[in-house]
């Protein structure tokens, strides 16, 4: 899916979420994780990749195998700046938030975009699904 | 204006998806849940059109409401689509409940079909 780079279009990317995880009888624990965590890459892709408001789109693949997932956001805006980087506060919490809620996590960002963030998630259903 | 684009497999996972998302939208606009409600009746009877294996859909909110498209259709089901006239059938109810609905025939290319959309009452 793609949404335009405004934070109250995530909320959109929430819903659908919440529709895939109902249909495919997630736990309500890792649905609630899912949701997290692909709110925040969102919203990372938001804030830092399109800065002071700047118009953009964010586009979010999800893709399911079996009791697998592999999440990808990406933005053409002008790049994720890096954790540490002085002068650049609130890049961290979401890195380390994202990290403990997904199996793995991987991040592409160079200088001047594009950024492409990927997640993968082991399902895990609740037991009435299985 | 929020709006949101989609390619997602036809069948059950649209059925689960798009809805929501519709519901979602609509909320933002500010509609009342008897038309939220309307929409996601409305994108049901849509998806029930969609000739494929996957469905193109995009949502937006609009002035008055919300917007949403959703396609690929054959030829077969453009005409049934937003038809009052066919009793029982998925254009009917989407005629019924939505203020507008038309054929969009801008798609880029003729394969992808055609789309239809929705708009408040």
């Amino acid at each position: 899916m793609t949404i335009p780079a405004d934070a109250a279009s995530v909320t959109v990317v929430r819903q659908a979420v919440t529709g895939l995880g109902d249909l495919d009888g997630w736990d309500p624990v890792f649905l609630a994780d899912v949701r997290v965590a692909i709110s925040e890459a969102c919203e990372n892709a938001v804030a830092h990749g399109y800065p002071d408001h700047r118009p953009g789109t964010v586009a979010i693949r999800v893709e399911l195998t079996g009791d697998g997932m592999a999440v990808n956001v990406r933005d053409d805006g002008v790049g994720f700046p890096a954790v540490d980087a002085p002068g650049r506060p609130g890049t961290g919490l979401g890195m380390a938030l994202m990290g403990t809620l997904a199996d793995e996590l991987s991040i592409t960002s160079p200088p001047g975009g594009p950024t492409e963030l990927s997640m993968t998630f082991h399902i895990v259903r609740s037991a009435r699904a299985s | 204006m929020n709006h949101a684009s989609f390619d997602v497999p036809a069948g059950a996972v649209a059925h689960a998806v798009l809805p929501r998302v519709v519901g979602a939208l609509g909320a933002q606009a500010d509609l009342p849940l008897d038309r939220i409600h309307d929409c996601v009746l409305t994108v049901d009877a849509m998806l029930a059109c969609v000739d494929g294996d996957r469905v193109i859909a995009h949502a937006g909110v609009a002035t008055d409401g919300i917007e949403i498209l959703i396609g690929p259709l054959s030829s077969a089901h453009a005409d049934g689509a937003v038809s009052p006239m066919a009793l029982g059938a998925p254009g009917a109810v989407v005629v019924a409940l939505s203020d507008r609905a038309w054929i969009d025939h801008r798609g880029a290319s003729p394969a992808v079909g055609t789309f239809l959309s929705a708009r408040r009452r």
